[in-house]
């Protein structure tokens, strides 16, 4: 058993959410209690990281596409009308960046942790379900006008460090124009 | 002397930001080229050698560290600067860079700051 605890999960997730979006966005995010978004007009964008190691599991950042387009237009200094392939690969990569980091705390914890690449799924209706992680935190955060939710699940790993434990995502995805 | 740099990020947010950066320097920045792995990467090499390499660790296909192993068996690369910048933070990828020769390192998330701060110390070396 290990004594890292759920509550310890939420801080590092709230520290390094607060931290990518000042340095790589220019923005404050508050937490925000159990309010997990609700998806506007523009659908949402929903984004994907599998971690695997000692313990197996996924971190999945979430928000609406109005938020998504705000969020990217800060990280590129750019406008977008729309959601895009541009801003699906910044959520991507701010997914990276919160994950990344909330993982190298955690494994000292843990043990050593590999990422996967993000995978990044736009569309109407999006729901993800995670497997229910030993150690499993979902943290929503007030954010540029919406809400952006951070969700981390982990599980201990019982064949060794070779799968990541997928978060799945059921929807209608919509098409993207492409990007730049 | 002009430093003549790729960079190479999976993420297209990403290399759109460092070319951003590069563009604030005042330093001889020459040729920018982009390359979205490690295999894109050593294509690029290939066409055209440049004096520093700002480059990502967790990539598809060829991540940093394995690209930097590959220019690092090369005798004509050995001049070859690399600046990595990535999440992977823990003091065994830091060593694992340096070993593997890397000359800097940068954690995500950045300021323009760090980024041109490190560049302009490899600048210096290369001068």
């Amino acid at each position: 058993m290990t004594t890292f605890s759920v509550e310890r999960l939420s801080l590092l997730i709230a520290q390094h959410t607060a931290n990518v979006c000042r340095t790589m966005l220019n923005v404050d995010v508050t937490v925000a209690g159990a309010r997990p978004h609700t998806a506007g007009p523009k659908g949402s964008v929903v984004s994907l990281i599998g971690l695997t190691g000692r313990w197996n599991g996924s971190g999945v950042v979430s928000c609406d596409g109005d938020v998504a387009r705000r969020l990217s237009g800060r990280m590129l200094m750019t406008d977008f009308a729309d959601v895009n392939a541009d801003v699906l690969d910044a959520i991507g990569e701010l997914t990276n960046m919160i994950v990344g980091n909330v993982k190298e705390d955690i494994a000292r914890d843990l043990g050593a942790l590999a990422i996967s690449t993000p995978t990044v799924i736009y569309g109407e209706g999006l729901q993800t379900r995670a497997v229910d992680g030993d150690i499993d935190a979902r943290v929503c955060f007030a954010c540029d006008g919406g809400v952006l939710e951070v969700h981390l699940s982990l599980l201990p790993s019982t064949r060794g460090p070779a799968m990541a434990t997928p978060a799945i995502v059921t929807g209608s995805t919509q098409p993207i124009t492409s990007g730049v | 002397m002009t430093l003549d740099i790729l960079i190479v990020d999976d993420s297209a947010a990403i290399r759109k930001i460092l070319q951003r950066v590069l563009a604030q320097t005042e330093l001889p920045i020459g040729s920018i080229t982009e390359a979205s792995d490690g295999v894109e990467a050593l294509k690029a090499l290939q066409a055209a050698t440049p004096s520093l390499v700002l480059c990502d660790i967790n990539m598809p296909n060829m991540d940093g560290l394995q690209l930097l192993t590959a220019v690092r068996a090369r005798p004509e690369w050995a001049a070859v600067r690399f600046i990595m910048i990535t999440t992977e933070g823990s003091p065994e990828r830091v060593m694992e860079a340096v070993r593997l020769g890397a000359s800097g390192y940068v954690r995500k998330p950045f300021t323009a700051e760090e980024i041109k701060e490190k560049i302009s110390s490899c600048a210096a070396a290369i001068a």
